[in-house]
């Protein structure tokens, strides 16, 4: 697994994820990606369009990403979440922490408020 | 567990490669099988919240191993998980609303918020053997 953070607008932050989210994924780059989003400000959008799959560890990752944004006053919203990883997020209630908008732009339009 | 034919058996290291190869084989052996991508896809993060589990609480004394035992039929599919570490039952823990997690300094409850969400039935025992055994059931669900 992989990411790249972007900036796509003045005060957001775009973290793009790449491969799938399994345990070994996330364990790849969790501490890394943890590490570069703390030395950043402002609003975060998630980009998941190319995660076929997230895993427990996966969920857990988002959900330290958003205490991470919290923490500090900022907004969180995901986009291009695939449809079987939606479905799991809807079951597990995620998106009432993280709003998910259906493209980049409706995502950095949430962020900005 | 005995291995039987068009049955999946998987003795499985408590470490991340190895579970991330036995989540790969889990799907392939489900679609495989005629098990619908969903039911795949539940399946393989239920088992790794299962797995993680257990090496959350393999030290010290804890488990050395598991294994993992699959059948399909009409789209549905059976997961068992077997583990030699002490008595565990994953389905006991308190769940909490996911919405509590951001002010929260830890996951509890959210183990089995995400198993229960995406099994359509799962049971725990203690065997006679020692080990701790978690049977889970996932029916296709209608789109």
């Amino acid at each position: 697994m992989k990411y790249e953070l972007q900036a796509p607008t003045p005060g957001t932050c775009r973290v793009v994820l790449v491969g799938r989210a399994d345990a070994a994924g996330v364990d790849l780059i969790e501490t890394g990606l943890s590490a570069e989003l703390r030395a950043k400000e402002g609003h975060v959008v998630i980009d998941l369009n190319q995660v076929p799959f997230m895993g427990s560890l996966g969920i857990r990752m988002l959900i330290s990403i958003a205490r991470l944004a919290a923490r500090r006053g900022a907004r969180i919203a995901m986009t291009g979440v695939q449809p079987q990883v939606l479905e799991v997020f809807e079951t597990m209630a995620l998106l009432d922490l993280i709003p998910h908008a259906p493209d980049a732009e409706a995502a950095l339009a949430l962020v900005a408020g | 567990m005995n291995p039987e034919a068009g049955a999946l058996h998987l003795a499985l290291a408590l470490d991340l490669p190895a579970l991330s190869a036995a989540q790969r084989q889990l799907g392939d052996f489900l679609a495989a099988g005629g098990c619908p991508p969903e039911v795949c896809f539940r399946v393989e993060l239920v088992v790794e919240e299962a797995v993680m589990n257990v090496i959350r609480h393999a030290e010290p004394n804890g488990a050395t191993q598991a294994a993992l035992d699959a059948r399909c039929a009409n789209g549905r599919a059976l997961v068992a998980m077997e583990d030699d570490g002490p008595a565990f039952d994953p389905l006991q823990a308190a769940p909490r609303p996911i919405a509590g997690a951001l002010a929260g300094a830890h996951d509890g409850g959210f183990g089995l918020h995400l198993i229960r969400g995406n099994t359509d039935a799962a049971r725990y025992a203690r065997t006679q053997a020692g080990t701790n055994r978690l049977e889970m059931e996932f029916a296709p669900r209608s789109c």
